[in-house]
């Protein structure tokens, strides 16, 4: 009779420390992000020769355009521009920002999502920089 | 994770020639004005619009219900249920649309005009309220249609780019 109890205890007592493990994965996801800041920030940022603000976002638009997403919204005061795709059934959504890098450069950031996971593929961003370069008639350059 | 998920379409140059007339005039205002208002007249409510970029996205909910796919599917499902199985081809017909109509204001490169562009997509969801179309309308009578409604109320003709 007493084994029980403890068996019972016991097995309360792990099920809730599977709980409380899980709440602690579930929040440890609001802060991580699966590659280290400076190599996601790399794969994710090119400069660009202009300071021509509006005409970079605008070119942005343009080439979500291109790329199917519906465009959200978007800002000219904090440089940002929001969309949203389908790949089948899941949600791509991507946002990116525009900000002064120096007296001559742009810096463009992109950040997408794939579902429920963020996408760090170099690749993915350098086809989006190889589409963003056509449409503003200007080279992306790698920074670090 | 499909590998192309940013890679231009093949055709991104001949929609663009689609989705872009050129105006002449210079008026960025009137044009986006002309804009919102031929989106309204197509039945469109306006979510977003900004003046300094140049940007309106609107969108219309619509039934996407094909009384055809729905017999098709019904008759499928029973047809099956007789022989003893289970399907549920109902669930997967259209159920809703949301049709979004996205417009980006660019001055032309020679600065003398205003390039229109308007994007139309559709969004389609089965009776099981999942996504089981995306799309970009390529009908050409929308887009004309849109663009003589911007014509029509600024007073110019539209050119092609």
């Amino acid at each position: 009779m007493k084994l029980r109890r403890h068996f019972y205890c016991l097995a309360i007592l792990t099920f809730g420390a599977f709980l409380c493990g899980g709440c602690a994965t579930n929040q440890k996801q609001i802060m991580t992000a699966e590659l280290s800041q400076v190599a996601l920030r790399s794969i994710q940022s090119r400069a660009f020769d202009t300071t021509d603000k509006k005409l970079m976002l605008r070119s942005v638009i343009s080439t979500m355009q291109d790329l199917d997403f519906l465009i959200q919204d978007s800002s000219l005061d904090l440089g940002t521009v929001t969309g949203q795709k389908y790949s089948g059934m899941v949600v791509v959504k991507m946002s990116v920002m525009v900000k002064e890098r120096n007296a001559k450069q742009l810096l463009v950031r992109a950040n997408v999502e794939y579902g429920i996971k963020a996408v760090d593929d170099p690749k993915t961003y350098q086809d989006f920089f190889a589409a963003l370069e056509k449409s503003v008639f200007l080279t992306a350059q790698q920074v670090d | 994770m499909p590998k192309n998920l940013l890679v231009l379409p093949a055709d991104y140059l001949s929609a663009r020639e689609q989705q872009m007339r050129k105006y002449a005039t210079t008026d960025d205002k009137k044009v986006i004005q002309a804009s919102a208002g031929a989106l309204q007249d197509l039945g469109f409510t306006i979510d977003k619009s900004e003046m300094d970029l140049g940007m309106v996205v609107s969108s219309k909910n619509r039934t996407a219900v094909s009384p055809g796919q729905v017999t098709a599917a019904i008759t499928a499902d029973v047809a099956c249920v007789l022989f003893g199985c289970y399907s549920n081809l109902y669930g997967q017909t259209d159920k809703a649309q949301k049709i979004e109509a996205s417009v980006l204001i660019n001055p032309a490169l020679a600065k003398d005009s205003t390039v229109v562009r308007v994007k139309f997509q559709t969004v389609v969801w089965n009776v099981q309220g999942q996504v089981s179309r995306f799309e970009t309308i390529k009908d050409p009578k929308l887009y004309q249609d849109f663009f003589e409604r911007v014509s029509k109320s600024i007073f110019l003709e539209e050119q092609k780019i």
